[in-house]
């Protein structure tokens, strides 16, 4: 019984990551009702062009985490325009074919960028372990935890208490209706974008410094985990997102625990195939499945 | 033939009809009409089986059909258009009505795998029949994105009207159209379709359901508030009000 | 006699197209699935363990596998019938990357010959000699495989013609409307699953027996989407779409030497560019419908 909370706790700390991805996803899903496949790439050019720095120029941390954020930015903005602002509005799956495309072509990039397999990142938080009882924490899990709490708020803010924010929920609300207030939604969708890079690049950062290093796999690792947890807790939500990754963070613990890191991957897949099939919706998001049924159905 | 017992239907916290009693008789041509939002719309989805009412019955000929699938509603007779024009955009016109005949076919194993389009096959000889009642048999090989609004209402209801249904339900046929098209419209539906058929036309032009109606019915925020012969309807105070506001 | 090396891309070309027209064939009715390298690679395994392990003829592994394939496509289609879009999408991908993770976890070997012969795990499977135990050039069994291509393709363009075919393609234009007419979508949708799952099957086991080492790494999404995407690229109007999408990835940009190394970043360059501008392909409908038109006037001048 300890061990299945010990993983629970690790659970919850590490999903605190998974979340802040499927936060990355659902924001341009709620916005685009597309999905963009390049968005772990993207984290993951920024987190080499930091490691880069790091290996290279300085070792300071808030100098790499801003070199990671800004390329993640950048990459994100590349992708936007190439992949959802330019395509049709009615051809969804061209979109994701497209931004599938540019993940190819972004890992490639990577590959020739920065060659090794791995390379050292650098680790933001001192590692000691911390015990709470019979269970026991890593300290930094738990500094990710609290940081992920706190851009979590953060974006609430901002949703909530800016016009930026409320231009963006609008649109992702009701696109037709925020062009006729006025809203551009090609700047909307850019600014989400922007916004999903800075906190992808942050999550990044968290993830891989909690790590300490990174690898070429971590562009499709964040992409799949992001959207899994976006899908687990209701896609287009945002308490969802987090729901989702808490979920997927427990219910991966536990099946690492008890199974390894193969029974870990196949028991996340089998939760989301299980998930689409007896409620799409998601933990939260019974109410858009049946908003997009109702939409449909509209004849 | 077609008839509703107490039909009522919600979503979520609007209630579209509510105690909905309706007899359409074989053979006649009725009119629903009543202002937006009256459960018009909803009251043929639920007729033609989009979904199902959430109390009362739909019976045909007798059967209740009130659970009954789109497809299984289709197979009994059933044929409608819709408001905003369905049509199968990526196919030609003549295929947009041999469709209409894929789903009434026997389908065994053969006769899926039997060429669609071969210009002996009794299913295309037909499609080209009602293509010509609509007169759209010169524009066959177009694809329906292709069609100007009024030729695409006459591909649908050409559609609709190709297995013979025995209720057929329009949606609105005259949606969008110039009076001139709508008159042309009303003179189809009048002349090449009605006979012997049933049917439900749901219009707000009053010039089409006056050349068109035999019987009407009106709704209002989902309850029927008259029906009967259209000229004693039309001129009754609460169909008047529910138009146009209290006097 | 072409050499080895442009046999082995024109091989390539072939087999690739298989799980390309299974994931067209998904398109056209409506579903995209990002999932049918699952029922390449459960065909594959199938395949090479009947051919290697039980000793069966080629042909005999191929209807096996490819059956297996089309079955476990079956149950997926069977699961997914209430969900469709995005959500179908996902659920496809899921079923893959389980099956894909499961084979890490298939270990099933015999020893022959002195030695463990089998799957095993993240190790693979190799020693899949049906090729040279029966003496197949590799130019027959370039034939062999595009003589597979040639009657799935007989098959797509007799289904096209046929109603089935047409209930396709109104499926994946308006399900509803396709209700509409007096059809229901189940038995179509899990036919047209079952006969996607069965082609990617087929490329599968020809794919197995040609590269003769298998593991599951190989079927991964990145199969998967690229499958998906050939026909997107060549053309969502015509059965000859995927394989053009093919030959433009494998036989174009491969044998341009100067893009060596770089393939992906031109093909998904190239990818999203089109897509901006075909976002149903080079042969979409509308230009095929216009081709056929235009071929049909001038039959007649």
């Amino acid at each position: 019984m300890t061990d299945f909370l010990q993983n629970c706790i690790d659970g919850v700390m590490f999903g605190s990551g998974y979340a802040l991805l499927a936060l990355g996803f659902t924001l341009v899903f709620g916005v685009m009702k597309r999905l963009n496949l390049s968005f772990g790439p993207s984290i993951m050019l920024g987190a080499y062009a930091g490691t880069w720095v790091y290996l290279n120029i300085s070792q300071n941390v808030l100098l790499v985490v801003l070199v990671t954020v800004i390329i993640t930015v950048a990459v994100g903005i590349y992708v936007e325009r190439l992949c959802f602002w330019a395509v049709r509005r009615d051809a969804t799956i061209a979109s994701m074919v497209s931004s599938f495309a540019i993940w190819m072509q972004l890992e490639e990039v990577a590959m020739h960028l920065l060659p090794e397999r791995t390379y050292p990142f650098p680790a933001f938080f001192a590692s000691t372990l911390i015990e709470i009882g019979p269970f026991v924490v890593r300290s930094e899990h738990i500094s990710m935890f609290l940081l992920t709490l706190a851009l979590l708020a953060l974006l609430h803010l901002f949703l909530y208490r800016t016009r930026p924010g409320l231009a963006l929920r609008a649109v992702s609300d009701n696109p037709l209706a925020s062009t006729y207030m006025g809203i551009n939604s090609s700047n909307i969708l850019f600014l989400a974008f922007a916004v999903v890079s800075v906190l992808g690049g942050l999550a990044g950062f968290l993830i891989l410094s909690a790590d300490s290093q990174v690898t070429p796999f971590f562009g499709l690792w964040a992409t799949f985990k992001g959207l899994i947890a976006m899908m687990l807790g209701g896609m287009g939500s945002l308490p969802g997102a987090i729901l989702g990754g808490l979920l997927l963070g427990v219910v991966e613990a536990n099946a690492f625990w008890y199974g390894g890191p193969v029974i870990r991957d196949i028991s996340a897949y089998l939760l989301l195939f299980m998930m689409l099939i007896v409620r799409p919706g998601g933990l939260v998001g019974q109410r858009i499945v049946a908003q997009q049924q109702a939409a449909y159905e509209r004849v | 033939m077609l008839e509703l017992q107490a039909v009522s239907k919600n979503f979520g916290e609007l209630q579209a009809l509510h105690g909905i009693d309706l007899h359409f008789r074989r053979g006649t041509v009725s009119g629903l009409i009543g202002p937006n939002g009256s459960g018009k719309t909803t009251l043929v989805n639920i007729i033609t089986g989009i979904y199902p009412p959430d109390s009362g019955r739909v019976l045909l000929d007798g059967k209740d059909v009130s659970r009954y699938s789109a497809d299984q509603i289709t197979r009994l007779g059933v044929s409608r258009s819709f408001q905003n024009i369905r049509i199968f955009n990526r196919m030609s016109v003549l295929e947009n009505v041999i469709a209409a005949f894929i789903g009434h076919d026997k389908s065994g194993l053969t006769t899926l795998l039997g060429p669609a389009k071969h210009a002996g096959d009794p299913s295309v000889m037909a499609a080209r029949q009602a293509l010509e009642t609509v007169g759209l048999l010169d524009q066959s090989n177009l694809s329906a994105s292709e069609l100007p609004l009024p030729l695409r209402r006459r591909l649908e209801i050409g559609r609709a009207l190709a297995c013979d249904p025995k209720v057929l339900v329009l949606d609105e046929p005259a949606g969008g159209m110039t009076p001139a098209e709508t008159a042309s419209i009303s003179e189809l539906i009048r002349s090449r379709i009605a006979p012997g058929r049933t049917c439900v036309v749901i219009e707000h032009k009053m010039d089409l359901i006056s050349h068109v109606c035999e019987y009407l019915c009106v709704l209002n925020h989902g309850e029927k508030i008259a029906e009967g012969d259209p000229r004693s309807v039309v001129s009754q105070p609460e169909v008047i009000e529910a138009y146009l506001g209290q006097a | 006699m072409p050499n080895d090396y442009l046999l082995t891309v024109i091989s390539n070309i072939g087999m690739i197209s298989l799980i390309a027209l299974s994931a067209y064939l998904l398109l056209i009715s409506g579903e995209i699935s990002f999932g049918q390298q699952a029922y390449f690679g459960i065909s594959a395994y199938a395949g090479a363990i009947a051919t290697t392990l039980w000793g069966w003829p080629l042909w005999v592994a191929l209807l096996f596998g490819s059956s297996l394939a089309a079955l476990a496509a079956g149950l997926v289609g069977l699961l997914t019938l209430r969900i469709s879009g995005l959500y179908f999408s996902i659920a496809t991908l899921a079923f893959a990357e389980m099956i894909r993770l499961s084979l890490f976890k298939l270990s099933y070997q015999i020893e022959i010959d002195g030695e463990l012969i089998g799957p095993n795990g993240a190790e693979g499977f190799g020693e899949i000699r049906w090729i040279f135990d029966n003496d197949v050039s590799v130019f027959e069994y370039t034939l062999l495989i595009y003589g597979v291509l040639f009657l799935v393709l007989l098959c797509l363009v007799l289904i096209e013609r046929s109603r089935l075919g047409m209930i396709f393609r109104m499926l994946g234009q308006d399900p509803l409307l396709t209700r509409i007419q007096g059809l229901n979508p189940v038995r179509y949708k899990v036919t047209a699953a079952m006969i996607a799952g069965f082609i990617g099957g087929l490329g599968g086991t020809l794919y197995a027996h040609s590269v003769t080492y298998i593991e599951p790494q190989i079927f991964n999404i990145m199969l998967g989407v690229h499958a998906l995407a050939y026909g997107l690229i060549g053309g969502l109007g015509t059965v000859l779409g995927p394989l053009i999408g093919v030959a433009i990835d494998i036989g174009f940009l491969e044998s341009v030497r100067a893009i060596q190394g770089y393939r992906m970043i031109a093909f998904g360059g190239l990818v999203a560019i089109m897509l901006i501008f075909m976002p149903r392909g080079i042969l979409d409908e509308n230009r095929v419908y216009r081709l056929k038109s235009f071929a049909r006037r001038w039959f007649r001048a």
